[in-house]
């Protein structure tokens, strides 16, 4: 799977928010918040073709966390993502 | 060539025209000229044709009951924008801008559609320009009351004019200041001032007065009365889609995402779920004028 193009990470005051603004993301009005985990896996993921997998191993290379306890986080994140629209699949 | 100046949002604009008397006689416009000499932060040209052209539409905005607008790249690196004052109609103007929209020219393609085009190419020739030196063109009602500016913000529909009417029913000492598209200003010393403009939707009138902010609300549709002040990004999230914004552009983006991130930590904004009666508006200024 992979981002969308189109869409920007950007900072208010601190939190940390999604905005489209990519031509092809015209009509998307929503803001996304991502907390610094979150922030941490986008910064790795954005551009790139990647697998579930993938997301799983960034988490476990850099937080102290079983491989578990990472895949239900990425699991939940990664269908989080999906649903706002920020994933093509 | 005749020019007319216009002082808007504390911006000067200046039109270049053969056909000054037109503008002239445009009562949206005239409480807005100005005879200061610059410096212009727009420069606006009427010409014969504008015969440039985008390589393809980059954004096509078509919705039943607006205006129909394209947008594009011409080969030199200008941006090329076509519009009619509503699907399926003809083209009634087109407008060609420089990069960073300092300098504009435009053509009337339909002089049945003049005021239609001379009033769009200003407004967003204007929103464009100005995203960029913390200036915001907000799709808003304005109610002016104490001396500050209450903005009401939501959907095309969703009753933000009757928001204002209501305030003006029901709570001496309002006034409007702008039914549709007023403009917000963050000044230097970080003070958030909204400015009523020459574009004020179907409702006639344009007042050329600037107002701190007193709140920004948001309206929407409910079976009762309602009100949540809403936290920082919630609040962002709130005015940005009440923005006029052509955000592929970075410096637009970028302009736009500094001003709302500045009005959302200054000002308080609200969610307001309402019926259109009076109890709404009571229960809306009871809140927010504080």
């Amino acid at each position: 799977m992979k981002i969308k193009t189109g869409f920007k990470l950007r900072t208010i005051v601190g939190e940390h928010i999604i905005t489209g603004e990519g031509v092809e993301r015209v009509n998307f009005n929503k803001i996304i918040t991502l907390n610094e985990t979150a922030v941490y896996l986008w910064e790795n993921l954005v551009g790139k073709e990647f697998t579930e997998d993938d997301v799983v191993k960034l988490l476990t290379d850099e937080y102290e966390v079983t491989e578990e306890v990472a895949r239900k986080d990425v699991q939940n994140l990664l269908s989080k993502w999906e649903e706002a629209g920020l994933l093509d699949k | 060539m005749e020019n007319r100046v216009y002082e808007i949002g504390g911006h000067l604009v200046r039109m270049e025209t053969d056909n000054a008397s037109f503008l002239d006689k445009m009562g949206n416009l005239t409480p807005f000229l100005s005879d200061k000499k610059g410096p212009f932060i727009l420069n606006i040209r009427q010409i014969e044709a504008v015969t440039e052209r985008y390589d393809k539409p980059m954004i096509v905005s078509e919705e039943a009951g607006f205006p129909n607008i394209t947008v594009g790249k011409t080969p030199t690196g200008k941006w090329f924008w076509e519009m009619a004052p509503l699907p399926k109609l003809p083209i009634s103007g087109r407008m060609l801008c420089s990069e960073d929209f300092s300098e504009i020219e435009f053509s009337v393609v339909d002089p049945s559609q003049y005021l239609f085009t001379v009033n769009n190419v200003m407004m967003i020739a204007y929103a464009m320009r100005c995203a960029r030196f913390n200036t915001l063109s907000f799709h808003s009602s304005v109610i002016k009351k104490d001396g500050k500016g209450y903005l009401f913000l939501g959907r095309s529909g969703t009753g933000k004019s009757t928001h204002s009417r209501l305030w003006l029913e029901n709570i001496p000492g309002c006034e409007l200041l702008n039914d549709d598209n007023p403009v917000v200003r963050i000044k230097d010393d970080g003070k958030v001032t909204v400015y009523g403009t020459p574009w004020s939707g179907k409702t006639r009138c344009y007042k050329a007065e600037e107002l701190p902010v007193g709140a920004f609300v948001r309206i929407i549709q409910a079976p009762e009365n309602k009100i949540q002040r809403l936290k920082l990004v919630a609040a962002y999230a709130c005015l940005y889609p009440s923005v006029s914004s052509f955000r592929p552009d970075d410096p637009i983006a970028e302009g736009l995402h500094n001003a709302l991130s500045a009005v959302a930590t200054t000002v308080h904004c609200y969610n307001l779920e309402c019926l259109p009666n009076a109890d709404a508006a009571k229960l809306c200024y009871d809140t927010v004028h504080e």
